[in-house]
């Protein structure tokens, strides 16, 4: 066995080098961090105001002054897709951070107690799971009514049972580890045992599926949108842009491409990532 | 005779299961002295280690009445249960699974003071310090997690967080075997030393019967939930009365390879503990079981200090 | 069978050599280990966790795991053929037919959705001769009754039969196409001591009956006792006495086998401390130069960390790889 250098490494650093080993993982993260920092400095970086209209420039294509080219009301695309950025990517990550919390609390509930806590709970989430995804955020969304926050709403409600039985699943399978009586045997309070113990060894799974799942949520929010329920116009949301867009299709196919290559940049990006961090956040993995 | 540090009065502990009730615990009674190991062997399933659970309030008992120093600690809550709990602490089999993870060894040893809500923080420190010491963990792997060390030294930290409350009684659940023999032997000796230091008192689990015999003073063998026999450590092995203590110990493989022991190899397998029927529960496997078997069985005191449950103990010895 | 040569054993390992690599490090497994084993006769592989007793036995099946690890030397000869240089259709005919592995876990090595005695007659039906006239299914029952399991369970699954019995049907499906060589690895580790009884008990009939050899890995000198010939002591990869099962017993010469002796608490004696091996295993990425031992025996002197140890040999056979065995079996006997 190997002797153990005595040295204080904190677990953030210690996924962070671990994560660094897979190149495709950093590349993910690479490509999401520059898109959260377009998203932060959009004003600055757009070249043009996203809703000023060129009229000469009515579905021109890509060309040095208009690098994606410009849409029906001759707006520059690139603009719009890095002011668009703004709301795909705060709705993704909103809506699963609201998402993470809920599911979390009612998962370690239902996972820790069991019984008929867990039984009723998993009644109601089985409801919930038995509407296929998308008609409930389109019901949601239909029943809140088409904007930005009620579109993170609906967003986080459809994702909210996924994230409660994953955790649920985690928590069933680690509450029968020893360590869990040994704390109990030392009169550590169920809260405690919860918080510091149990959830710190449950999370490697959410959080995979939380990285994954902003990119998920991108992907159905900009359907939202393409359907009219989501962000509406003239905020040039992603999903909205390509809705906007399906009419010239045929004619300027830029109007499409360019919209629905972001789309899934950010998706496979984040993608790339949580697989890396699936690895990464095993401790069981030597450094 | 001073108190007892443990008395078990006819524990009882059972669970439900979809196909009945699952006899864990059936009627267990003993005492431990203070300082004094109790051995308890037996197969796996035989309620050995729900047993000790069940004593330090892991578990609910069903029935029956616990004692610590003379104190009904039976049924607890609240303020009553912790202070009991700390009392009583234990050490797992697997040391793998008994250590969070994710918590360096420090925080682990740490964790019971902190809980406890007595010590300031300069005493944690003292008192971390002092245990990693005693129980031989080097000063540069603090800061290690469980996944880190081997068995053996994890096995020290499960101990040394067993004691940072300063217990009574320790129930010790296998703690040995899931080590290597040389490294077995280094925990087997940490116990003892701390045992006799601090005057501890233990109630050792095992199957292994060469570990049981050099560790305890005195020893319950249990079969499906009820004690077979039990007597002293020495007696046991001299002189041992019940048809499956027999068996048992005959089947230890013996190091002796010019004695080769003449073996009892017992036929058949454990049956099932869900709603035993009334009388031995050995009886299906035993070479001298009768009609009487069948019948509920009593213990009796067939020397001082040596109960057998079994009606045909004269005619088989 | 065929004609027996007195003096060529019928397996042989020499300096057999493992690596694997672990995260961009190379993990000495197994380090020249040489063995031999005679038809009929039962070889007990002895160490701790770690010290390579599975790589061994893997190695001889060349079942190792295809990412990371290497024989990166030595030979495996079954009856004169190296094993290690057979095409690999050649070697599938000889597992199963000629050599069969017991593993440790009873639990995982069966099929859960299958019936028992269908995974017993399916490993007869992948061996049999062409144009053989046995009924796998029949043989299948042969080897339950055989291992005292009754042939009209046949039908049941794998959780509807306990631990004992399962690991009884691992023996059933080893022992069914009449292996000449069994690896047995743990066999009875994971079972209690009066089914280990059973299961010792029958696996020292069957092979009396078939006249198998056998290979067994264990970590309990009571059962090395009680079923073994010779015995191997392995530490590190490498293996430090090797001889009769009575020179092993009677005059351990090796420290490390003299510290495992001692390290088991004696049934007949009342210490109150035992002799632990102070010190752990070495980390098989960075082994110790020379005796990988030294750096935990209390003989140890600079002659043990030059270089590779030579191994002595007695006369009759019983091999010793430490510098100071004559010192160390003077201090023991006296």
């Amino acid at each position: 066995m190997a002797e153990v250098k005595a040295k204080k490494k904190s677990e953030v650093v210690r996924v962070l080098r671990q994560l660094s080993k897979n190149k495709l993982a950093v590349l993910g993260g690479i490509i999401f961090f520059i898109e959260v920092i377009v998203a932060i400095l959009a004003p600055v970086i757009a070249p043009y105001d996203h809703t000023a209209m060129d009229l000469m420039n009515i579905n021109a294509g890509p060309s040095a002054a208009h690098w994606f080219g410009c849409d029906d009301l001759g707006r520059d695309i690139f603009s719009r897709i890095i002011i668009g950025s703004r709301y795909s990517i705060t709705i993704g990550i909103c809506a699963i951070a609201i998402a993470t919390v809920i599911g979390c609390a009612i998962g370690a509930v239902a996972g820790y107690y069991g019984g008929w806590v867990d039984n009723i709970i998993m009644r109601i989430l089985d409801v919930i799971q038995a509407i296929p995804g998308m008609l409930l955020m389109i019901v949601a969304a239909a029943m809140l009514g088409p904007g930005f926050l009620n579109t993170i709403m609906a967003m986080s409600i459809g994702t909210i049972p996924g994230m409660a039985r994953m955790l649920r699943a985690q928590m069933l399978k680690e509450r029968g580890n020893e360590y869990i009586e040994a704390e109990t045997s030392i009169n550590c309070s169920t809260f405690r045992i919860i918080l510091s113990h149990l959830l710190p060894n449950c999370m490697s799974p959410i959080i995979v599926q939380a990285t994954m799942g902003v990119g998920q949520t991108i992907t159905l929010a900009a359907g939202l949108s393409f359907l009219g329920l989501g962000v509406q116009p003239p905020a040039p949301e992603w999903g909205a842009m390509l809705s906007n867009a399906r009419a010239f299709m045929r004619t300027a196919p830029h109007l499409v491409i360019f919209p629905g290559l972001a789309i899934a940049v950010t998706v496979l990006a984040l993608n790339l990532l949580g697989d890396g961090l699936r690895d990464a956040l095993d401790p069981k993995l030597k450094n | 005779m001073a108190t007892p540090v443990i008395e078990v009065q006819h524990l009882k502990k059972y669970f439900p299961t979809p196909r009945g009730m699952l006899h864990a615990v059936d009627d267990v009674t003993f005492t431990i002295e203070k300082g004094k190991t109790l051995g308890v062997v037996g197969e796996s399933g035989c309620g050995k280690s729900t047993l000790g659970r069940t004593i330090i309030h892991l578990h609910e008992s069903t029935e029956g009445k616990i004692f610590l120093n003379g104190k009904d600690v039976t049924r607890l809550a609240g303020k009553n249960l912790k202070a009991a709990r700390e009392k009583m602490q234990i050490v797992f089999q697997d040391p793998y699974s008994s250590l969070d993870p994710r918590k360096t060894i420090d925080s682990t040893v740490r964790e019971p003071l902190v809980v406890s809500g007595r010590y300031s923080k300069k005493e944690i420190d003292e008192k971390t310090e002092s245990l990693m010491e005693l129980v031989g963990i080097d000063e540069r792997l603090r800061m290690a997690y469980p996944h880190e060390l081997d068995g053996g030294r994890r096995q020290r930290v499960g101990i040394a967080r067993a004691l940072a409350l300063e217990p009574e009684f320790i129930v010790c659940d296998e703690p040995v075997s899931a080590l290597d023999v040389s490294i077995q032997a280094q925990v087997l000796n940490l116990l003892k030393k701390l045992q006799m230091e601090k005057g501890l008192t233990y109630m050792f689990v095992t199957h292994d019967m060469s570990v049981v015999r050099h560790i305890s003073d005195d020893i319950c063998v249990m079969y499906l939930g009820q004690v077979v026999e039990k007597c002293s450590s020495k007696e046991l092995f001299q002189k041992p009365m019940h048809p499956y203590t027999k068996a048992l110990l005959s089947a230890i493989p013996s190091t002796d390879i010019h004695n080769p022991m003449k073996r009892e190899i017992l036929k058949g397998e454990i049956t099932s503990p869900v709603n035993p029927k009334p009388g031995c529960r050995f009886a299906a496997r035993c070479p001298h079981a009768t009609e009487a078997c069948l019948q509920p069985q009593r213990q009796e005191e067939v020397s001082p200090g040596h109960f057998v449950t079994c009606c045909r103990v004269h005619e088989v010895n | 069978m065929s004609e027996v040569n007195r003096n060529v054993p019928y397996l042989s390992i020499k300096d057999l050599v493992v690596e694997y690599m672990s995260d961009g490090q190379v993990v000495h497994a197994v380090n020249g280990v040489s063995l031999k084993l005679d038809r009929g006769t039962t070889l007990g592989l002895v160490g701790e966790t770690g010290a390579g007793k599975t790589t061994i036995a893997k190695s001889i099946l060349r079942i190792l795991p295809d990412v990371g690890a290497k024989i990166t030397g030595g030979k495996v000869e079954l009856d004169g053929k190296d094993l290690l240089q057979l095409p690999e259709r050649e070697m599938q005919q000889i597992r199963g037919n000629e050599i069969s592995m017991i593993f440790q876990d009873p639990m995982t090595a069966l099929n859960p959705v299958q019936r028992v005695g269908d995974q017993i007659a399916e490993v007869v039906a992948l061996h049999l001769e062409p144009g053989s006239k046995t009924n796998p299914m029949e043989r299948a029952k042969e080897m339950l009754e055989i291992v005292g399991i009754p042939g009209e369970r046949y039908y049941d699954y794998p959780h509807q039969f306990s631990g004992g019995m399962k690991q009884r049907v691992v023996i059933a499906i080893a022992l069914a196409c009449n292996p000449n060589l069994l690896l047995a690895d743990e066999p009875t580790t994971a079972l209690d001591v009066t089914i280990q009884a059973q299961v010792l008990d029958l696996i020292g009939d069957l092979r009396k009956q078939f006249n198998t050899a056998m290979l067994l890995i264990t970590h309990d000198m009571g059962v090395v006792a009680q079923v073994c010939d010779t015995v191997a002591i392995i530490y590190a990869g490498s293996i430090v006495e090797y001889g009769t099962k009575e020179q092993i017993f009677d005059h351990p010469s090796h420290p490390y086998t003299i510290g495992l002796f001692g390290a088991i608490p004696d049934m007949n004696e009342d210490e109150i401390w035992l002799h632990p091996i102070e010190g752990l295993p070495p980390d098989p990425t960075n082994l110790p130069k020379g005796c990988p031992f030294s750096p935990r025996c209390k003989y140890a002197t600079e002659e043990c960390r030059q270089g590779v140890v030579p191994v002595s040999e007695t006369p009759d056979g019983h091999q010793c790889r430490c510098c100071h065995m004559e010192e160390v079996r003077k201090e023991r006997e006296a």
